[in-house]
């Protein structure tokens, strides 16, 4: 036995070693194809040049950033991104909150499967849900914009704050609720003098990751934007088929840099990786 | 004061309070004893309100509280782990029950400043619980806990998050404090001499089942079966038959081990032939010097000295035993006369210091 063993150890140390500099290299492919397209983004935005010419370009401006922030169509569109974001957000922080209140009365076999059904929209394509959605918002007769793009976004961003909500609900200890009750707080005081402050910035975390995810949609927009009320992301590719210029270039830099803040405030509060994990990882 | 009657509460298949009685009166501290997983959290969390029993009946100030919540009873409770709020100050933590209990609002500010002065805690009033070190964590707890005049005093653990020098000095201060303010207590712990040290009545269990309630010494030299004689202090063991009755003394008799020794005890009240587990505590065994004859109620053991080790204030001395077994003395660790390794030495032990068990699981005819 051990005389077979002790062979095949200098083996495996070189597989072992092959492995993890396969694992380096995939991090770092990885990384560059994240992050060579933002980066040649990032060298277009600045091209002082009028026409998409060769990289990288000769001198560097901020032209298309003017043009961006003095265009009153892409404006527009980015008033809209805010309040329709905010509005759905606002609105799904307040529908996680409730949802989640309800799912921790009810038993762990119900709570489980309502959960899994209330975060399904997240491996539905947005394609089927923009579509469904606009014919069954045309069926009851909802031609609104606006009002088409908060639902639309209701449903993008519900499964985020809710799954932030529970998590950060059941993360509160409950020694402390029990400590509460012991002192002579009811169920309806510990809620909302404990658990609630306790899961406060886990929630808010959730509410600001989903205000992102809505913030950059295409897809689900797409289908429910009217002449008036259309948002950003939906106003810079359909700028872009109409006339290529590096407008979007600038746009997309933009939004990244704000994408980034948030991130950045969002860390502060709790720590990102793990708001993206709950969010990303359904049921 | 705290009736437990009856109270039966099954987890599955398990058992975690099975027929638990006791009382604790007014003003009496009351410690619950155990191995890991005997129910000692459980029966706390009964009390509090916590889990419902399957059966049974709990009474606080004898009101029947069995079917109540945890907020309708008047419980203080402190936790292994502290449980203070973390976003609270330390002064909102405790007056947080008092707000609760409906204390009139003018008087919860100098009501806090008084239970802070307490726990010796004054000045601290405005830090959050992260700014303290765990020992004053405890002792706010402490003090959110008592500020209330509950009727009950649950500690489930309070000090083994805490390190050894540290938690004997709280011990002592939240024994002092619990007895001046007059709180009927119950503190749970798995560490014997935190039981024997904070409480004059110990209450020891055995998966889910009450074992023995005595004062500190009855547990320690009046155990009543081999469970609790075995899970408090250490003794040397052996296992004797009764020789019939006689032997020429009414309050001795005589037990042979199964290596032959004879060991001269207090008569326990069973027939000839019953087997028994005979035990003694190590520093109740006295080394003498060899050729000394024993009295009638004295048997002498001889052995090799096996090991010697001096623990600061004793020292543990393992000898071998001809027939094979081991036996533990404890001396106090004095200069003189530690018997070397291989020395011959002879032991004696006094009938009324031997532990005589009926044997568990056979039927001893008491
Ligand atoms: N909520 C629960 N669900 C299922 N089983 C439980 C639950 N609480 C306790 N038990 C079981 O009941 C038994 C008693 O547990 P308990 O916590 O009361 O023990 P304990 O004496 O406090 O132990 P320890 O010294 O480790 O704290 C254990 O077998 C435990 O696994
Ligand atoms: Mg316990």
């Amino acid at each position: 036995m051990s005389a077979g063993l002790s062979p095949s150890r200098p083996w495996r140390r070189r597989l072992d070693g092959m492995l993890s500099g396969i694992s380096g290299a995939v991090v770092v492919l990885a990384f560059l194809f994240l992050l060579v397209p933002l980066g040649i983004t990032g060298l277009m935005a600045f091209d002082s040049r009028s026409y998409l010419g060769p990289l990288p370009p000769p001198s560097f401006s901020l032209q298309w950033f003017e043009r961006f922030l003095s265009d009153p169509y892409l404006m527009q569109g980015l008033r809209t991104s805010l309040m329709v974001s905010t509005t759905a957000v606002l609105i799904a922080a307040a529908a996680g909150v409730a949802t989640a209140l309800f799912l921790n009365r009810v038993s762990p076999r119900w709570s489980e499967l309502l959960t899994a059904f209330f975060v399904s929209p997240l491996i539905v394509p947005p394609v089927v849900i923009g579509f469904a959605l606009l014919l069954f918002l045309s069926q009851v007769g909802i031609v609104e914009g606006f009002v088409r793009l908060v639902c639309g976004h209701l449903i993008l961003t519900i499964p985020y704050t809710i799954r932030a909500t529970l998590a950060s609900l059941a993360g509160v200890d409950r020694t402390l609720l029990e400590a509460a009750s012991s002192l002579g707080a009811n169920e309806r005081r510990v809620f909302w003098e404990i658990t609630f402050p306790l899961a406060r910035t886990g929630i808010v975390a959730g509410a600001i990751f989903a205000f992102a995810i809505s913030m950059d949609d295409v897809a689900v927009s797409m289908f429910l934007t009217d002449a008036t009320s259309y948002t950003l992301p939906v106003a810079l590719v359909s700028n872009m088929r109409a006339n290529f210029d590096l407008t979007i270039a600038a746009a997309s830099m933009l939004l990244v840099l704000f994408t980034i803040l948030l991130i950045v405030v969002l860390d502060r509060l709790v720590g990102v990786d793990r708001v993206m994990g709950q969010g990303l990882h359904p049921a | 004061m705290l009736e437990v009657r009856n109270v039966t509460k099954h987890f599955g298949a398990t058992v975690a309070a099975d027929a638990v009685s006791f009382t604790v009166a007014q003003g009496e501290i009351v410690s619950l004893l155990g191995p890991s997983g005997c129910g000692k959290t459980t029966t706390l969390r009964l009390i509090a309100g916590f889990e419902r029993p399957d059966s049974g009946e709990i009474r606080i100030g004898g009101r029947d509280v069995t079917g109540t919540r945890p907020y309708e009873r008047n419980v203080g409770l402190l936790f292994q782990h502290y449980a203070l709020f973390p976003h609270m100050t330390v002064r909102d933590n405790v007056a947080y029950g008092l707000r609760h209990r409906g204390w009139p609002k003018a008087e919860i500010p100098d009501r806090v400043s008084a239970m802070l002065g307490l726990v010796k805690l004054q000045g601290l009033d405005a830090r959050l619980p992260a700014k303290l070190s765990g020992g004053q964590q405890q002792r706010v707890a402490l003090a959110r806990a008592l500020a209330t005049e509950p009727a009950v005093v649950l500690l489930d653990e309070p000090l083994s998050a805490l390190d050894a020098k540290l938690r004997h000095e709280l011990r002592v201060e939240i024994k002092e404090i619990l007895r001046s303010v007059g709180s009927t207590t119950i503190i749970v712990t798995h560490d014997q001499e935190e039981a024997m040290g904070m409480a004059a009545r110990i209450i020891v269990m055995e998966k889910g089942r009450i074992r023995q309630v005595g004062s500190p010494d009855d547990i320690y030299w009046r155990p009543g079966n081999r469970f609790v004689a075995g899970f408090v202090g250490r003794s040397n063991w052996f296992v004797g038959r009764a020789a019939g009755a006689g032997g020429g003394s009414p309050t001795l008799s005589t037990l042979t081990t199964e290596d032959g020794f004879e060991l001269r005890v207090a008569a326990p009240n069973g027939r000839a032939g019953a087997i028994y587990d005979v035990g003694i505590r190590p520093e109740r065994l006295e080394i003498v010097s060899p050729g000394a004859a024993p009295a009638a109620d004295e048997t002498l053991i001889v052995g090799t000295v096996l090991d010697v080790s001096p623990l600061g204030a004793e020292r543990h001395i393992v000898l071998r035993l001809p027939a094979g077994g081991q036996l533990t003395v404890i001396q106090p660790n004095r200069a003189a006369a530690a018997p070397g390794t291989g020395e011959t030495v002879t032991v004696r032990a006094r009938a009324a210091d031997w532990m005589v068990l009926p044997r568990e699981g056979e039927s001893s005819g008491v």
